[in-house]
């Protein structure tokens, strides 16, 4: 696992040019909107961190990867362990960019309200994690970004069905709103925090399965 | 060591079924044309594919049951697979290093020293020589039992491939207990480095032991008369042109002795490939 850890930062480390171009975009995004930025940066992250799989499969590389001393399994595991560390880098690094800009301009560090939207943005980026990667691995990098769009449209599709279903329920979108709001926010959370949980059981053991399955 | 009893795959109008074995010790050649189901055999043993029948066991146990520890002890080198170009010596070290517990960087280093490999330009920005040092190199440097290299000459000059062979005899003289299994399309270098040679096409068409091959193994030429009056018993396969024709024996001092007016040659791997499997 090391071993292949240090492969894949050992790969997006290659990418310099790329690191410094979304480097100065930061900086811009930090001063210009800090609200967007932690999104922006942890996105990038994780997009750096699912293309070392693109690197894998070039040339042929997974039937030579794939005979290293690991299971198929910790492969899969490690492409998720490796994403998470470089989302938490760039999250990071979105905060740290954001407070100097505010230190520069004489505001106050870091608000509250600005501290808990960042912090929403890092499951919510890591919930999108966990949908590319079984996408990635299963089709490979050209053919994911078809079957990604695929998956978006029916996501749109599905929310268009769920309001269409409120209306035949005879529930409007105020009533919807205000039963959510009802709900106590520890609730919400804990609710939240086990589907998070549950996704990411399901994805990881799908990745493995994905992995296990593949010949080469 | 490696043992591969009735494997058969399928791909589509292709169908490959073989037995090998490579044993302690030994260094065993794999041959056959472009499609003979070289590869095949080699993903199988590796767990790249899962054969349709038949079953492959590397060190007594079945592939799908290797445990990391298991895998340690096999170095591979792939014809068309490798560490990703884009990383650097130094990258392929550091892996390496990460990977294996009996990792040798010392000799690792010193061989791209000696070499005068960078350590810091990516593998892409190599030469093929270079690629396929780094590749025999990193199967070799971790102290595997088992080698499976699959064409690890391909592309070289002379030079590049006689010290790749040095690599190799080097790797086995160093512990009896190895075993080298290779492929490889240049005929002169298995017959100077492997014990016995498996030859197969879609089967096994041949396993010979290499010095049987070189000692008994002869092409015998002769014009249609001369064939006709030919004691057939020990012929393997005849090919008949518009010059002559040409025998495969196995056994080249019968001829030698009871017919001295045909031509006789020392057989070699690529008339065995040329005449056996046609």
């Amino acid at each position: 696992m090391r071993g292949l850890l240090f492969k894949d930062f050992r790969l997006i480390m290659g990418r310099r040019q790329a690191f410094l171009f979304y480097i100065a975009i930061s900086c811009i995004l930090g001063f210009s909107m800090p609200d967007f930025l932690p999104a922006f940066l942890t996105m990038i992250a994780i997009t750096l961190a699912t293309s070392t799989i693109s690197y894998d499969e070039f040339d042929n590389g997974y039937s030579f990867l794939m005979t290293l001393p690991m299971t198929r399994a910790m492969f899969a595991v490690e492409k998720y362990l490796f994403a998470l560390i470089c989302s938490v880098i760039g999250w990071g690094i979105s905060l740290v960019i954001v407070m100097i800009g505010n230190v520069l301009r004489s505001l106050p560090i870091l608000t509250v309200e600005a501290l808990s939207a960042a912090t929403v943005v890092l499951p919510v980026m890591l919930l999108f994690l966990l949908i590319i990667l079984p996408v990635h691995l299963k089709f490979g990098a050209e053919r994911s970004r078809t079957v990604l769009l695929c998956l978006y449209g029916v996501t749109v599709l599905l929310i268009l069905f769920g309001k269409k279903l409120l209306t035949v329920l005879g529930i409007s979108g105020e009533q919807a709103v205000s039963f959510a709001a009802s709900i106590p926010v520890p609730a919400v959370i804990m609710g939240l925090a086990l589907l998070f949980c549950l996704a990411a059981v399901v994805s990881v053991f799908a990745s493995i399965r994905i992995m296990e399955k593949k010949t080469f | 060591m490696i043992q591969i009893e009735n494997v058969e795959k399928r791909y589509g109008d292709f169908t490959l079924t073989v037995s090998l074995e490579v044993k302690e010790g030994q260094i065993t050649g794999l041959i056959g044309k472009n499609g003979a189901g070289k590869s095949t055999t080699i993903k199988a043993i590796l767990g790249l594919i899962q054969p349709d029948a038949g079953t492959v066991t590397v060190f007594g146990k079945k592939v799908s049951e290797l445990q990391t520890a298991d895998r340690e002890a096999i170095g591979v080198t792939m014809a068309d697979s490798g560490f990703s170009n884009y990383l650097t010596v130094s990258d392929v070290i550091g892996i390496q290093k990460r990977m294996y517990a009996s990792f040798d960087e010392t000799f690792f280093r010193s061989f791209c020293e000696k070499n005068k490999m960078p350590l810091n330009k990516p593998l892409k920005e190599f030469s093929t020589g270079m690629k396929v040092k780094i590749k025999v190199l990193s199967a070799i440097s971790h102290q595997a039992k088992c080698l499976i290299l699959d064409e690890p000459t391909t592309g070289l000059d002379v030079a590049a491939r006689n010290e790749i062979l040095d690599m190799l005899r080097n790797y086995m003289e160093q512990d009896p207990g190895r075993c080298i299994l290779i492929t490889s399309h240049i005929s002169s270098d298995l017959e100077n480095l492997c014990d016995d040679v498996y030859m197969i096409d879609g089967k096994v068409l041949l396993h010979e032991d290499m010095d049987v091959i070189i000692s008994q193994y002869g092409i015998l030429k002769m014009d249609e008369r001369q064939y006709q009056q030919l004691d057939k018993a020990y012929i393997l396969s005849t090919e008949k042109g518009r010059y002559g024709v040409r025998c495969l024996t196995n056994q080249r001092q019968f001829y030698v002795e009871n017919y001295p007016g045909i031509v006789i040659e020392n057989g070699n791997i690529d008339e065995l490939i040329l005449s056996i499997g046609k």
